[in-house]
Formats: C-alpha cells, structure tokens, sequence
C-alpha cells in the first residue's frame, strides 16, 4: 500500500507543480485563443475561395459568359469576367496575378507562368462548345441526333460490396490517433526528461531517493506529468474540434465513432505513451546539463519515426511485411497496431503479442531507468555514461 | 491508503554503553579501484547524539547512504534493533544529504508537507509538523515564499527541517554544521540535543572535529574506510594514557624532557604525556624557572584523539 501512496504522492505533486505555474497556463490558453481565432480565417479561404477572373482581349464568341459560367460551376469554381483595354495590359495584369488567366479574340489562352489546368480545361469546353452547337446548326441535324453525337449516354457505375460506414472514421481515426502519439511523445516525453533532470539538477534527488524507490519516483512523475499532458492534449484537441464545430459547415458533423474505435486508439496512445515516457525519464536520469539532454532526447525520436512512417504504409497495406513487423516490434507497435487494426484484420495472436512486448519492454525500462536514476545520484554534476551509472547502481 | 505507520521515537534515553539500536557491522564498499569503507563497524545506541567524524574522503558520506540504500554495499549489514532496514524501516530515518537541496520553486511550506508525505504522515499531520517547524525556525511568514526566495541561511534552516519533518527514530545528517556561523553552530547544537532529549538517535558527520567535540556525546572516528575509534566522548578522553600539557613561564612557552611535542601553534606549545607523569614534579619545574603564568593539564582532545588513533 506505501508504494501506491507515495506513487500517488509523487504524481500529484509533479502535476500540481505544473499546472499551478503560470507558464503552463498562459500557453494553454494562448494556444486555445489562438486555435479560436485561426479556424475560422483559414476555413474562410477553404470554404469560399475568391472568384477566379479571367481577362477578355477582343471579341469573345456569342453566349461565352452565360456558358462559362455553367461550365465553372459544374468545375466547382466562380468565375469572373474582366474586359482588358490591349493584350499589352492583360499580360502584365497576368504577371501581377491580378488576372488568372486572358481569352484573346475567343483563340487563345494565356497564363502566367503554368497552366492552370482546371481553368484551361473550363475554358476550351466552353470555346469548343460554341462551335460544336454551330457546327450542329450548320449541318442541319435535328436535336435528337444532335444529341446522340454530342451527349452519348455515361457509364453505368456499380458496387459489389457492402459500403462500410465506418470504414472512413476508422482510418481517419487511427491516423489521428499516431499523429497525435507521436506529438504527445515528444513534447510530454521531454516534459518528463526535464522534470527528472531538474530533480538531479537541483540536488533534491538524493532526500526524495532516501524515502522513495527510484521505480516509484520515475512511475509517479510520468503518471503526474502524463496526466497533465494529456489534459492538455484533450482541451487543444477538444478546442479544434469545437471551432470547426462552430462553423457550422454543411455535412461537417461529428463523425459517428463506435465506442470500439476510441477505446482502442486510447488504449494504444497510452501504452505507447508509457513506453516512451518511460524512455525519456530514465534518459533524463542520465544527463544534468541542457545540452546533453539534447542528445539524449533524440534516441526515443529515432525509435519513434521507423513507427510513424510505417503506419502511413499500414493504411493502404495492412498485411505487408513492414505492417506486420512494424506492430510488433514495440517501439513501433502503439503507432502502427492501431491503424493495421482500424483498416485490416490482425490475428488475435499478433494483438496479443504487440500487447505483451510493449508491456515488458515497458517494464524492463523503468527498471533499467531505476538502476541509472539511482547511479546518476552518486554522480551529480556531470554526464554519467549508461555503463558507470548501472556499475554504480549495481555495485 | 495510509495504514502504515511511522514508529514513535525510543521514549528512553540511555548511555552510550546501554544497548544499540542501529548497528554497522564490517560494511565494505569500493567503487572502481578506490576503496571507500573497508570493514567499518559501530553501533548508535537509543537517543544518543553520536559524531561520526573523519577526514575529507574517510567514508562517512558512502556508510550513509548506505543506510539509506541510496549505495549497496559489497560486504556487511546494516541493522536496527537487529532487523534488517526494509523501506517501510527507512522512512522513520530522516536524512540530510551533504548535498544540499530542495525544490527551488516550491512553497517552503508544500514541499515541508510534501516530504513529510512521502515519508508516511497523514495530510493533517504533516500540516501541522511543518508549521509546527516553520515556526520554530522563525520562517512562519514564509510558509507561502518559494525555496529560492529564501536567504542561503533560510534555506539551510528548511533543508534540516526537510529531514526531521516526520520525526524521525533515527536523524542522519551529514556534515549538519558545515558553512554556518558561531551562532549558526550554537543553534544546530541546540537542535540536535533536543532531538537526542525528544528520542531520537542523532548520527552526525563532521571532519572540523574541535568544532563539533562539545556536541558529541558519543564518536565514531573513521579513517580510510575503517573505525580507528569508537564510543563515549568523555571515557575515551578520560581513559586515554595521555594527558596535554600545556605550560608558560613568564609569558613564555615551557618545556621539559619529560614532554613530548605534540602541537606547536600561536607560540603556544602543547605537549603530550603519559598519564603516570607527576603534576607537582612539573609544577616545580617549572615554578624554579620563574613564574608560571599558564598551566594546563588536560585530557586529550577529539583531535588528539583522533591524530593518536591514527598514528599521526
């Protein structure tokens, strides 16, 4: 029971510590403030872009604006129409990019400096089309025939399989997941290597190491420090979510996400998240100085990318080989078993196994943290190398 | 959630040969080739106030520690009351680091209760002990002040209270009067009789042995990771077979054949002698040399103790 007590002990204060400090406060809210203020700018521009404005130079054909205007909308686009005095003026409103795109005498099209192929492809249906009805009216046809040449009916289009409605929320679910585990990991994880070393940096390790197990120490402030973490984690991501929400786009709902699927991209950001905070405490033990600790941070960040690139294979590859050893090696696994079990089937017997291995690893490193935590004690004020503080520790 | 319970200090308070209750027996430790404690043994009997004394580099920080397994020693045993020290033991011990240091951006006043916390206290307890401290050592006003806001004697002072907030059965404060003051050094005297009085075992390190002499009631002196000398401070000086001597003739230092230098300072001339050495014999001596302004025979001090012990 003591050690549930002081694990307890040790976690609210380095949550307390944290959350009580203005800095953490004022970066929270700013962040909050910021992402309030950003998600309706950006979806502005996302959501009604400008119109596009093409220049005219010279006559354009009979019925041109009307029918450029269809063609556009069905492209998904607006269109505006700007009579140009001189060729000479339309190109240099082009270069300015006053001007996306010039029709001369109903010929030619000039863009700046890359075709734009949306608009180009708008335009000659439209151009095309006029003539094509002209050349129709010429020959005489009626409009049925007419009809037949220009108009043949499309392709008939059908599916086989059941759609999965939650197919969409799963992958995207499962990659939202890795994403944010992977930006938890780095940032919290550092978190963590800093409160260690700050314990060793200040020399306060030695009374709390006298009272406390280091095991209990490292568990306590990656429960106190992750914690905290993670509710910082759920007001941005609450806070993001809440201001797309307020938009009110048509068709932008919260997706139906079935129970199943949150558990588990929780259960894998946690147990990914422990493994590597376990990682970063016992790295933190290691250095006392800032610019070893740099060093240092960047072995999880190594471990962590062959696991972050891999699950954007899972998706479209669930059963390959780099999948399927991607989610059992344990570093790998919390990134890339959530989304190979969101878009593929995996063997129970590989679920069982990515879970057993990260929960060991995950153990053997908070004992490995431990040996090293209570070494670098007795070397306090310098680098101690991973050999000398488990020696310390073990002798 | 708290139902272990941190003992109540021995209520007895006995003499240095009245039973042990933490006992070292041949603790042996070498880190590397160099060889911090080799063999060291002694005991701390119930509510004493021992000095554990030595020289810079003589082991006092590595045998504490071990006490706190905060170093695991190669050979030997560390007991109280005959058990071995399991965790649950250890948080009835308090312990002050030679490295000092606590949170820095901590109230004075969070992390007092913090530390009395971890060590078992219930929440309420621990409130009331680190007021209960604060107040003793006139820092009441600062429950709120982080550490790091505190004067370096301020600091000192929560560093020592840090260690003794849960009223330990067992104080272990290593070098506890390094870097402070004359009155600084009084009022640390003070505390730790207190503690012995309340009854709790005080272990203390110190390598300024004439600072600390007046403190100690029992030593342990430590050299070169062995005990060269052990027990109570007035016996040891009493049963020693030396006596000092000490003798000016007008004004001027004395000597004799019978004397033997054993300290030579500030034109003062301290002498060794064997304790069959008759008093009158040198006072007439002397007294026929002219007239004798200082005289001085005395046991030997914690110094001269410790220089015999070790054959310097």
């Amino acid at each position: 029971m003591s050690a549930l007590h002081q694990i307890f002990e040790v976690a609210r204060r380095d949550f307390m510590q944290r959350a009580r400090s203005k800095a953490f406060l004022i970066t929270t809210l700013v962040t909050i403030a910021a992402i309030f203020g950003l998600v309706p700018l950006i979806a502005q521009d996302v959501l009604n872009p400008p119109p596009v404005v093409v220049g005219t130079v010279g006559a354009t054909p009979p019925g041109f604006e009307p029918r450029l205007e269809a063609v556009a909308e069905a492209f998904g686009f607006e269109v505006k129409l700007e009579k140009a005095d001189s060729l000479q003026s339309a190109e240099q409103k082009v270069t300015d990019g006053d001007l996306d795109g010039v029709v001369v005498d109903g010929r030619e099209l000039v863009f700046a400096r890359s075709q734009d192929a949306r608009l180009s492809a708008a335009l000659n249906a439209v151009v095309q089309g006029i003539s094509r009805d002209a050349a129709i009216a010429d020959l005489g046809l009626s409009a049925e025939d007419a009809a037949r040449i220009v108009a043949p009916p499309p392709l008939d289009e059908r599916v086989v399989a059941e759609p999965d409605p939650e197919d969409m929320p799963r992958r995207v679910g499962a990659q939202i997941g890795a994403i944010l585990l992977y930006m938890a990991i780095l940032i919290f994880g550092q978190f963590i290597m800093m409160g260690v070393m700050e314990e060793k940096q200040s020399r306060v390790v030695e009374v709390v190491l006298s009272k406390v197990k280091p095991e209990r120490l490292l568990t306590g402030k990656i429960l106190g420090i992750g914690l905290l973490g993670l509710i910082q984690l759920v007001a941005i991501g609450g806070a993001i979510l809440g201001a797309v929400l307020m938009l009110d786009i048509p068709g932008v709902s919260l997706p139906s996400l079935s129970l199943g699927l949150l558990s588990r991209t929780l259960f894998w950001f946690l147990l990914g998240f422990a493994l590597y905070a376990v990682l970063y405490g016992a790295l933190g033990a290691t250095v006392t100085r800032q610019e070893d600790a740099q060093g240092a941070a960047m072995l999880p960040v190594i471990l962590l990318l062959p696991g972050y690139f891999i699950s954007f294979t899972a998706i479209e590859d669930p059963d390959g080989l780099a999948s399927v050893v991607g989610s059992l090696v344990p570093f790998s696994a919390p990134i890339v078993m959530p989304v190979r079990a969101a878009t593929g089937t995996v063997p129970v017997w590989q679920l069982a196994l990515s879970i057993a291995l990260v929960v060991l690893t995950t153990l053997i490193v908070i004992r490995l943290g431990a040996r090293i935590y209570r070494g670098a004690v007795l070397s306090i004020g310098r680098k101690v190398k991973l050999r000398e503080a488990f020696k310390a520790a073990a002798g | 959630m708290r139902n272990f319970q941190v003992p109540s200090p021995v209520g007895a308070v006995s003499q240095g040969d009245g039973p042990s209750v933490l006992s070292i027996e041949g603790l042996t430790k070498t880190y590397g080739d160099v060889v911090a404690l080799d063999g060291a043994s002694f005991t701390v009997a119930p509510a004493r106030i021992v000095g554990f004394l030595g020289p810079n580099g003589a082991g006092k920080t590595t045998t504490m520690r071990c006490i706190f397994g905060l170093a695991n020693p190669d050979a030997g045993s560390i007991t109280w009351n005959g058990n071995p020290i399991d965790d649950i033991l250890r948080l009835s011990f308090g312990y002050m680091p030679e490295e000092r240091g606590l949170y820095p951006r901590m109230r004075i006043g969070d992390q007092l209760a913090y530390l009395g916390r971890l060590s078992g206290m219930a929440a309420t307890d621990a409130r009331q002990a680190t007021a209960t401290w604060l107040e003793r050592l006139g820092l009441s006003d600062r429950m709120d002040s982080r550490l790091e806001q505190l004067s370096h004697g301020n600091q000192q002072r929560v560093q020592l209270a840090a260690a003794l907030i849960h009223r330990p059965v067992l104080a272990v404060l290593d070098e506890p009067f390094a870097g402070l003051d004359p009155i600084g050094v009084e009022t640390m005297s003070e505390i730790l009789r207190s503690l012995a009085a309340g009854g709790t075992s005080v272990l203390f390190s110190s390598h300024q042995l004439d600072l600390v002499e007046d403190v100690c009631q029992d030593v342990v002196i430590i050299e070169a990771g062995r005990v060269v000398m052990a027990g109570n401070v007035e016996e040891l000086r009493r049963s020693s077979p030396i006596r000092i001597v000490e003798v000016m003739v007008d004004e001027r230092p004395w000597t004799s054949p019978m004397f033997e230098v054993e300290d030579d300072t500030n034109g003062r001339i301290r002498h060794r002698v064997k304790t069959g050495v008759d008093l009158r014999e040198v006072v007439e001596a002397a007294g026929a040399d002219g007239t004798i302004t200082r005289l001085v025979f005395e046991p030997p001090s914690l110094s001269d103790l410790f220089r015999q012990a070790v054959g310097r």
